[in-house]
């Protein structure tokens, strides 16, 4: 099989200039994908070294993109692959359903070799009956759990490279965790992730990916443990090259005539380059205009994002903070006026400001939670040790609409 | 008693009216069959939403890209509509999908469908109608679900239309948060109005009745109908508060007490008006008006103007039901 090499990644790009299409929402792969070169090279040097990996990061950045792009890679390397989304599923056994059948799809089970114990005979022979229609479990008995789990374990083949990248895994943890004894359930199944990654010599390299923080999840049920051999892996924004590559051939596609200098006066407005925003702001500007992109034009497609009806509602669901609406208000004002984004020191400061000093530990104490809401909910985002508006779209609505 | 103007019954079917006026909504139109061409069987499909109020000819367009994809796409895609008032779950969605392909759907309908769609070489465009009732009746663990499935290569291609921006296309923790491509179809303006009427009609007779309307396709055509068959141009509102008189009463009747107390008050006055207006003339004490404007305010029943020199004034919304409330209570 021929190998997949970084300059053939790079080269590639420049081939796939004329027929990459514009995607909003949907995760992309193939002639879609575009850069991410950097985070491309050090996620293959880390899965190399036998490291599994962590990738959390905000929604909308290109994390289910990213994945996919490695497992295109490391297939044209000839090894094994699988990408398991799991956000289809909300259950235990849908969970084992979906990692049995994808494994089976992707030849990750073994061959059962002679004098196998009957449990794995048992297993086996379900898993083969796979294609022929849905696979049954019985999970009552925590002996019963214990044994599938040990029998799965024992099929996987460790000696192959492979590389399984498991989508939205907090995702399906949380859900898990409300049912009944979910928390039993969520701990088990972390413990078994961490054990398929212990074994002896495992070829397996993992990957898991998801917008909510599994680090935050996993230490807040006292199950840190289990993901700490995990490397965490960042992802922010394009590189100022790749984003004027990804706008010029999104353009080129088109036929949309754009000149360098209003590719980089575009990307200086967006501020945070990240593909979302260079393919809704491409989306207007395939709509409206014609011919040869102007400055004007530009402005006028990113005029028209801002004003879009649905952003009210970022407004209107502040109502939701009840007592904390008015320092969230404030704290968003603030921080439109700052395209660069504040330090928390430096908003402490501005809440503070006319107030009696000695309600400084108070303030301090509203100020984590409030920026912990709107870092949930999405408004912001901390980047480095600065807030920031997650949406360059939504901090312009917002000077608009309360500062300006 | 009011003089009842008499209605010509015989009516001009919609879609007939709404074809003689082929340039509205092209822009969404032409976007979406551009988008259709490139698609092929086998890529991550882009989910398509659709935003316009009741009446804005919504059904109309899907029902147009349906034409266009069995004129021109039928080698490569097959159509299936599907109303959203008859969601209750994603597994709906497949079902009444598998019905349409004739195909059992006794195991996996998602993956049988994926199965025919590589045996018969088409790809299904699935267009959901209306898709405001799913979401509004399902939980994000099942817009999960959904998201899951027509995200994946060579999945159905999803166009769908809503009346509403709702949290679940816009909150952060949705399933489906900024996971759709959105247009909206716009409000028609006087200009785009005046093209559409020519010479034909009495502008004036239009823009007085559109006034009571919302500024739809659907309002047009009703106007158009009652200037067509009306021969007083004094009696058109009348005629159009006639035609929407069963609706209002149904509507006031569904009302608490202290509701249709404060709407009526508030419909007499000419200008909008605020809270201590409204205790006079209803004679309600404060603390039982508030609760019932905040929910009619909600209900997008009234609307409140926040900005005045007096306080915050209040206004109801659809000039056509203070119209009706003012002749008739």
């Amino acid at each position: 099989m021929k190998k997949l090499y970084l300059c053939d990644i790079i080269t590639s790009q420049f081939f796939i200039t004329m027929c990459i299409s514009n995607k909003i929402g949907p995760p992309v792969e193939g002639e879609d994908f575009y850069g991410r070169e950097k985070e491309i090279r050090k996620a293959i040097k880390l899965l190399d070294n036998n490291h599994s990996l962590l990738l959390s990061a905000p929604r909308r950045i290109g994390k289910s993109s990213l994945a996919k792009r490695l497992i295109e890679v490391k297939k044209n390397e000839g090894w094994k692959c699988v990408y398991i989304d799991l956000e289809e599923t909300t259950t235990e056994e849908g969970f084992l359903r979906l990692i049995i059948e994808s494994f089976k799809k992707n030849d990750i089970w073994k061959q059962l070799a002679e004098g196998a114990s009957k449990g794995l005979t048992s297993i086996f022979e379900r898993i083969e009956k796979v294609s022929v229609g849905p696979i049954d479990f019985s999970l009552e008995r925590k002996e019963e759990q214990e044994d599938l789990y040990k029998n799965l374990k024992e099929l996987i083949k460790h000696d192959e490279d492979t590389f399984i990248a498991v989508d939205e895994l907090t995702l399906f943890l949380s859900i898990l965790n409300k049912s009944e004894n979910g928390a039993e359930k969520v701990a088990f199944i972390l413990n078994w992730l961490r054990s398929l990654r212990q074994v002896s010599k495992t070829k397996v390299r993992w990957l898991f990916c998801g917008s909510v923080g599994l680090r935050n999840f996993t230490s807040a049920m006292n199950l840190g443990y289990t993901i700490n051999d995990l490397t965490e892996f960042g992802l922010d924004e394009l590189t100022e090259e790749e984003a004027a590559g990804l706008l010029t051939s999104l353009c080129k596609s088109e036929e949309i005539k754009i000149e360098n200098n209003i590719v980089q006066y575009t990307l200086e407005k967006l501020h945070w380059n990240i593909p979302y925003f260079i393919q809704i702001i491409f989306s207007k500007l395939v709509e409206e205009y014609e011919g040869e992109i102007t400055k004007e034009n530009i402005d006028n497609a990113y005029n028209k994002l801002c004003s879009e009806n649905y952003l009210n509602t970022w407004s209107e669901r502040l109502t939701e903070y009840r007592t904390y609406e008015s320092i969230a208000r404030k704290i968003l004002k603030l921080l439109s006026t700052q395209e660069a984004g504040l330090k928390r020191s430096t908003i402490l400061n501005y809440l503070m400001t006319d107030q009696d000093s000695s309600k400084i530990e108070e303030f301090d104490f509203t100020l984590s939670k409030v920026l912990e809401m709107l870092e949930n909910d999405g408004y912001i985002l901390k980047k480095d040790s600065l807030r920031v508006f997650r949406s360059p779209l939504l901090r312009d609505y917002w000077f608009n609409k309360f500062v300006e | 008693m009011q003089k009842k103007t008499s209605f010509n019954k015989s009516i001009v079917p919609h879609n007939e009216l709404l074809r003689g006026f082929p340039d509205i909504n092209n822009e969404i139109y032409n976007s979406l069959t551009n988008y259709l061409a490139t698609e092929n069987l086998t890529k991550i499909a882009q989910p398509n939403l659709i935003i316009g109020e009741d009446g804005s000819g919504k059904t109309f367009l899907l029902h147009k890209i349906i034409r266009h994809i069995n004129k021109n796409f039928s080698n490569k895609f097959i159509p299936i509509i599907i109303e959203g008032k008859s969601l209750y779950s994603t597994k709906n969605i497949w079902n009444k999908c598998a019905v349409h392909l004739n195909i059992s759907g006794k195991n996996n309908t998602f993956d049988e469908i994926i199965n025919w769609q590589k045996e018969n070489s088409k790809r299904i465009i699935l267009l959901i109608d209306n898709i405001q009732y799913y979401f509004e009746r399902t939980n994000n663990v099942e817009h999960y679900d959904f998201r899951g499935k027509i995200y994946k290569a060579g999945a159905p291609i999803i166009v769908a239309t809503s009346n509403n921006v709702l949290p679940a296309f816009t909150e952060y923790n949705a399933a489906f948060f900024d996971g759709f491509k959105i247009s909206y179809l716009k409000p028609l303006t006087s200009e785009i109005i005046k093209n559409i009427v020519g010479n034909k009609y009495d502008i004036s007779r239009v823009e007085k009745l559109m006034f009571y309307l919302p500024k739809t396709i659907k309002s047009l055509i009703i106007t158009l109908e009652i200037i067509s068959r009306n021969q007083d141009s004094a009696n058109d509102i009348q005629v159009l508060l006639d035609l929407y008189n069963l609706y209002f009463q149904s509507k006031y009747d569904s009302l608490s007490t202290p509701t249709q107390k404060i709407l009526t008050s508030i419909s007499h006055s000419d200008n909008n008006i605020i809270l201590s207006e409204i205790r006079e003339k209803t004679g309600l004490e404060n603390g039982k008006i508030s609760p019932y404007l905040k929910l009619m305010i909600n209900q997008k029943v009234l609307g409140k103007e926040t900005k005045t020199e007096r306080g915050g004034a209040y206004y109801i919304t659809d000039p056509l039901f203070k119209l009706w409330l003012k002749q008739n209570c």
